[in-house]
Parts: structure tokens; sequence; C-alpha cells
């Protein structure tokens, strides 16, 4: 008699590990599960909180460069103020690049249309595939800028010695706070081609399968 | 009483022994501080004097980086599973883990993960140029996808995931299904308690790193884009991701040094644990608190001021059930009968120094200041003073407590003392001058600094050299004890109270074969 109930027990504890062990499992696959779900709700409060919002539908390829400008203009042109707007690039240094907006700095009325040039060169012997990845200082005042056309819309392809004019569009709604006197506008070049960087070989080839994850616009 | 096993590599092997396991765990983690402790020993030694001597930039931020990696996932996290292994089924009154052959299994993947992550720093043409892991231990993207080795670092990462999360599987089932007749929950030894709850935590936050590392393995070899801006994803991603994960993993480290120093502190103040049940609620609050806080290692990455304040009030929260901790173990030992034996001189150091490791830690989650201290020395400081003289002073008294119950020998209670000072008077020539060159602007993290910092630098150098050669005494001081000594009774210590005590010493390969019955 002791012996079954001995033997009783012990059954009772392997059933119960097996729930331990499966309900244990459970959570860590969960756990794995959200680990990725932290991606869209990451999404989720940017979009929330109003910061990185407009750079990853740029990215994306959500942006709808039409439907912004037409919000920002609806409030008018308003002459009664002016805001400064300064042009900044940032250097990568991986990269054999020449980059510099033409125009440093501009004062104009918040609702005006503004188109501003960059300059870019391809300094290196190797044909470059680029991505800009916009910034905007103060972060709150993002939602104010609409980009009617700008070279981060899409990439840009340049040969080695190539170098290119590109133009930046935009309008600042005039809804702007009166807090946001300034607005300083950066922009860095990523190479796209620096996955496939890593194999000197396999080179071009694994660029196009990297960019056919990107969406161009237009 | 038999205990048929065989012999030789093969028992350490095939064991699913829960002692064994324990031992080979202990053993693993002890063999890590020393090699993360050498590679401190390097990064003292460049840093004695500004301007680069020894070590070339690049093998310095490997040394940083291993380190760091070695001493979390090698050394401290692999202790605290020996403990477990050795104390929680004789801390409840049960003959072994519940899962034997998978305990096997977590402890023997150890030794692989902790090879594949060391092996790329032998892969140079020689040995200044290894192409070990050089991004810091907490690997944010982007520069870490720009490491030509990843898959090595992601795979170690992997396979130490799986072992912590088995191991923890393994303990829940135990406490939950293996407890002597009448040992109820709340009457669990702390330790056993602090244990759950970490393992609580283990699974819980390990996948998310793997998830972390499984999106920069496809990141840098299948062509997605998760952390990468140029594909439409985001750095900043990633150190979200990463501090989720990585916040409630310093917890991992220290509640189980809570658990240690809650059985220690009685023992030696002759009174029962003060508010035993607000000490555990306290645990359990402090792992709850832990999901909810990671963002306030990022508070520079530019975030509105609304999450700023969320993180800030609700990290500087985590200070009321930390300080019930703190307050309940001083009680204790108020008006107890206390002796200064080895174990008790940490657990009373580790009471002591985490304490100041946890006030600078309120400095740094105060947002504002924190943009002061963000990536500085200071940082370094206070996460030094709760992992060295918190997490590791735990494991420390742990073994000197145990040690007798574990070889059946007592260790030498004068040298135990001498490493006891040693240590304690080095590690804070070491770590206490770091918080003035932080507090002054020196980064961590860089090979060279300004001569400004020379003075304070040299001191913490000294100190470091000091303390590192004391746990070389430490080493001795275990292998004199497991060759003989003083034969231990089997209560040990006078005022122990606990299962543990009530077999003979040293433990018998197979205990509580019967269930004891607990009152």
């Amino acid at each position: 008699m002791p012996d079954k109930m001995q033997e009783t027990k012990q059954d009772k504890t392997e059933t119960n590990n097996k729930r331990v062990v499966g309900v244990s499992s459970l959570v860590v696959i969960a756990m794995f599960g959200f680990g990725f779900a932290l991606i869209p709700l990451y999404d989720v409060f940017c979009d929330v909180l109003g910061i990185n919002g407009s750079y990853q539908t740029i990215e994306d390829g959500t942006y709808d460069a039409k439907a912004e400008t037409e919000r920002a203009l609806k409030n008018g042109v308003d002459e009664s103020r002016t805001i400064t707007m300064q042009f900044l690039v940032t250097d990568n240094d991986a990269l054999d690049l020449e980059f510099k907006s033409r125009t440093k700095s501009l004062t104009m009325n918040p609702g005006q249309i503004k188109e501003v040039s960059y300059y870019v060169k391809n300094r290196s012997n190797k044909p470059m595939v680029l991505q800009a990845i916009p910034d905007i200082t103060p972060n709150m005042a993002k939602k104010y800028l609409a980009k009617i056309e700008c070279f981060c819309f899409k990439k840009q392809t340049l040969q080695p010695g190539e170098e290119k004019e590109m133009p930046l569009r935009f309008v600042v709604n005039s809804a702007l706070p009166e807090k946001f006197p300034v607005l300083t506008m950066t922009y860095r070049f990523i190479d796209l081609n620096y996955k496939a960087g890593v194999d000197t070989k396999s080179g071009y080839l694994q660029t196009v399968q990297v960019d056919s994850t990107l969406n161009d616009i237009n | 009483m038999s205990d048929h096993h065989p012999t030789g590599i093969k028992r350490w092997l095939f064991t699913t022994n829960h002692k064994d396991i324990g031992t080979l765990y202990l053993w693993f983690s002890f063999t890590m501080l020393l090699v993360g402790g050498a590679m401190a020993m390097v990064i003292r030694a460049e840093l004695y004097e500004p301007g680069m001597q020894l070590v070339e930039p690049n093998f310095f931020n490997m040394m940083t980086t291993m380190h760091g990696l070695i001493m979390v996932f090698g050394a401290i996290m692999p202790a605290m599973v020996g403990f477990a292994n050795w104390q929680v089924p004789m801390m409840i009154g049960a003959p072994d883990m519940a899962l034997p052959r998978m305990n096997n299994w977590s402890f023997w993947i150890l030794p692989f993960a902790a090879l594949m992550l060391v092996m790329p720093m032998f892969m140079g043409g020689d040995f200044m140029q290894g192409q070990g892991p050089a991004f810091g231990w907490t690997f944010y993207e982007p520069l870490s996808g720009q490491y030509n080795k990843l898959a090595f670092f992601i795979f170690a990462v992997h396979l130490l995931g799986f072992s912590s999360i088995m191991g923890s599987i393994n303990i829940i089932a135990t406490i939950f299904n293996m407890r002597a007749p009448g040992m109820t929950l709340m009457k669990m030894p702390l330790f056993v308690w602090t244990w759950l709850i970490t393992a609580f935590l283990l699974i819980a936050v390990m996948p998310v790193l793997a998830g972390a590392v499984t999106m920069m393995l496809t990141d840098k070899y299948f062509g997605t884009s998760f952390f990468d801006a140029a594909g439409g994803g985001d750095p900043v991603l990633f150190q979200h991701v990463f501090w989720f994960f990585g916040h409630p993993e310093v917890y991992i480290m220290i509640l189980p040094a809570f658990g240690i120093v809650s059985q220690i502190i009685p023992t030696f103040a002759r009174k029962p644990l003060f508010g035993y049940a607000s000490m555990v609620y306290a645990t359990a609050a402090i792992a709850f608190l832990s999901f909810i806080v990671w963002a306030h290692h990022m508070f520079t990455v530019g975030m509105p001021v609304a999450g700023e304040l969320y993180f800030m009030y609700a990290t500087v929260m985590i200070a009321v059930p930390t300080a019930v901790k703190v307050f309940n173990w001083t009680a204790t030992m108020w008006k107890g009968s206390m002796t200064f034996e080895t174990p008790m001189l940490w657990a009373i150091g580790f009471v002591f120094m985490f304490t100041i490791g946890g006030f600078t830690g309120l400095m740094l989650g105060v947002a504002p200041t924190d943009f002061q201290y963000h990536d500085t020395y200071f940082v370094v400081a206070h996460f030094h003073y709760v992992l060295v003289t918190g997490a590791l002073y735990g494991i420390i008294a742990g073994v000197y407590y145990w040690l007798p119950k574990w070889t059946g020998n007592m260790y030498s209670e004068g040298l135990g003392k001498l490493h006891f000072w040693l240590s304690t008077i080095s590690v804070n020539v070491l770590f206490f001058p770091q918080h003035f060159v932080g507090l002054e602007g020196m980064p961590r993290r860089i090979p060279d600094y300004n001569p400004m910092f020379a003075d304070w630098n040299a001191i913490s150098s000294l100190g470091g050299f000091v303390f590192g050669a004391s746990q070389i005494l430490f080493l001795v001081i275990i292998i004199m004890t497991i060759r003989g000594g003083k034969k231990a009774t089997d209560q040990v210590w006078e005022g122990a109270e606990g299962l543990e005590w009530t077999i003979p010493s040293p433990a018998p390969y197979h205990t509580f074969e019967t269930a004891p019955e607990v009152k």
C-alpha cells in the first residue's frame, strides 16, 4: 500500500512537471513573438507621440507628399513673422562622397514654398546607390514641415565620379508654434551597397536584392 | 546510502545529479570570472596612464566588450544557477531537480556557447589583431551590424539563452512540484523565492533577446532591415528591444544575491529574517517594475518629454521596494547576537556597497542629470557597485556560507577574512574614484583620455590589480577547503536554520529520497 501511494505521488509530480514545462514553453514562444511585436508597437508609439513618423513614411514609401503639402498650405502665408531655416549635411565616414547644401540658411515666412539645392559627387571609383536619411531639429516641429519634392524620396544612383544637383522643395505650415523660430534640417547618405560590401565578390547583385525591400515613391 | 554513478570524466558528462551539476556550474562560472577578470586587468593596465601604451584601440574595445559579456553571461548568471542547483532541492526537501536530464543539457550547452563567443578573438593574424566583438556588451546597432563575424556572436547568445531558459523552467518545476509536505510557498527560504521570481524573469526576457539577435542575423545575412535605416529600419528600435531584455536582466543578476544575503544575515544575527512577507512582495515588485523602466538606459536618444518623465518616475519608484529590502536586512541585524564570520562580512559588505550603487542608480534615473552622466565613468562606477560589490559579493558570501556543507570541511577563517578585507578595500579604491572622473566627464569605453583624469585612473588601476589578485586567494581557499580542513558539523553555523542544515556534512550524493516533514 505505501508503495502504491508513492507511485501515485510520482505520477502526479510528473504530470505537474509536464504542465510547468508546457506553460513555460508557451511563455517563451509568446515572448519571442513579443520581441517582434515590439516593431509595430514602436511605430504606433512613434506615430502617436509624433516622433520619427514622417521619416519612416519617407523610407517605407507611404509618405504622401501631395496630402502633406495641401495640409501645410491650407493655413496660408503668415507674413507677420519670419523663421530661419538652416540646411546641414552630415558626413558618412564610410563613403568617399562630397555632399553639401548650396544654401546654408534662409529666412522666410511660414507658408511660403521654397526650393534649395544640394550637391553630391561620388569621389570613389565604384558606383554608389544612396539613400538620404533626413532629420530635423527641433524634433517637435517635424509635423509642420511638408516636403513637396525631395531627393530623399528615392534612392540616388551615382556612377564613379558622377556629380548631381538635387532639389528640395518644401513648405512650413504657418501653424508652426512661435516657440520654434529656427528649424534645422539635416541629411545623411547611407550606401545601400553597404550590406553587400561585406562580401566583395557578390557585390552589385546583392545590392539589387536589398533594394527590392525599398519602395520608391513616384 | 548507495550512490552509483560513473567515475572520471563520464561522471561529469552524463550526470543528472543536482549537486554534480551545481558544482559544474560553479566551476564554469569561476573559470569565466578569471577569464573576464584577466580582460579587466588589460583594461586597467591600459588606462593606468593617459595615451596608448599596451594594446591597439580595437583590442581595447574587444576587451571591454568581452569583459562585459563574459562577466554577465559567463560568470554571474551561471554562478546563480549553480547555487540554485545545489541549494534549491536541499532547501525545499526535494531529492533532485524536477527535470534532471534537461538539467544536464542546460549546463553542457554553456561551455560550447562560451567557446563560440571567444573564438573570433583568436582569428586574426596575431593576437592583437583578434577579431572578437568590439562593439560594447550592449551590441548597439548599427555598429554591431558591421562586425564581420557577427554569426558567432549571435549563435553564442542563442545558445546561452537556451541554457538559461531550460535552467529556469527546471527551477520553476522543481519549486512548484517538488516541495516537501508542509513546505508551503510562504514557508520557503527567501533564496528559493528570489530564484523563483528570477526564473520567471528569465523565461520572459531571454526570448526577447533571442528575437533581437535574430533580427540582427537576418539584417546582416538575409537582407531584412529591422535596424538598418537605409532600408526603412531604425537603430533606435534596437535599443528599445535590447533594453526590454536588458533591464530585467540586471535584476536577474541581483535577485538571487538578495536571496543569498537574506539567508546569511539571519544566521549570523541569530534572529529570524525581519519582514519575511514584505521581502517576498518587494522582490516581486522589483521584478514587475523591471519590465516598465527600460528606456532609462536611453534618456539621451531623443525621447519626448512625456516619455522621459514617465521612465524617470517609474525608475525612481524601484527605490521603494529596494529600500524595503535594505531596511529589512538592517532590522534583522538590529539587536541581534551578531558574529562576524567570513560569510557575514561579505553579506554586510553587500548591503553597504550595494546601497551605494543603488543611490548612484537614483542619480542616473533622474532624466535631467542623466544627460550629464550618460556614457561616462559614473555609469561604470554605478553598475560595478551593484554588480561586483552586489551580485559578486552575494556569490562569494554564498560560497563561504555553504562551502562547509558542500565539502564537509571548514574553510580557513583567517584566510577568508584576509580575502574579504583585501577585496573590500581594493574594490573601493578601484571603483570609487570612477565616480569622480565620471562626474568630470571622462567617457566610458575609450582607451585614451584627457591627462586631467590621470591621477584617479592610476589609483583606480592599482585598486584593480589588488582586487584581481585577491580573487586568486579565493581560488586557493576553495581548493584548500576541498582538500581538507576542520570537519564541519551538520548544522555548520550555530544560528543556521533550514532543511539543508539537517543533513550530514558533506551533503550525501542523494538527499531527501524520503521527503522530510515540514511543520
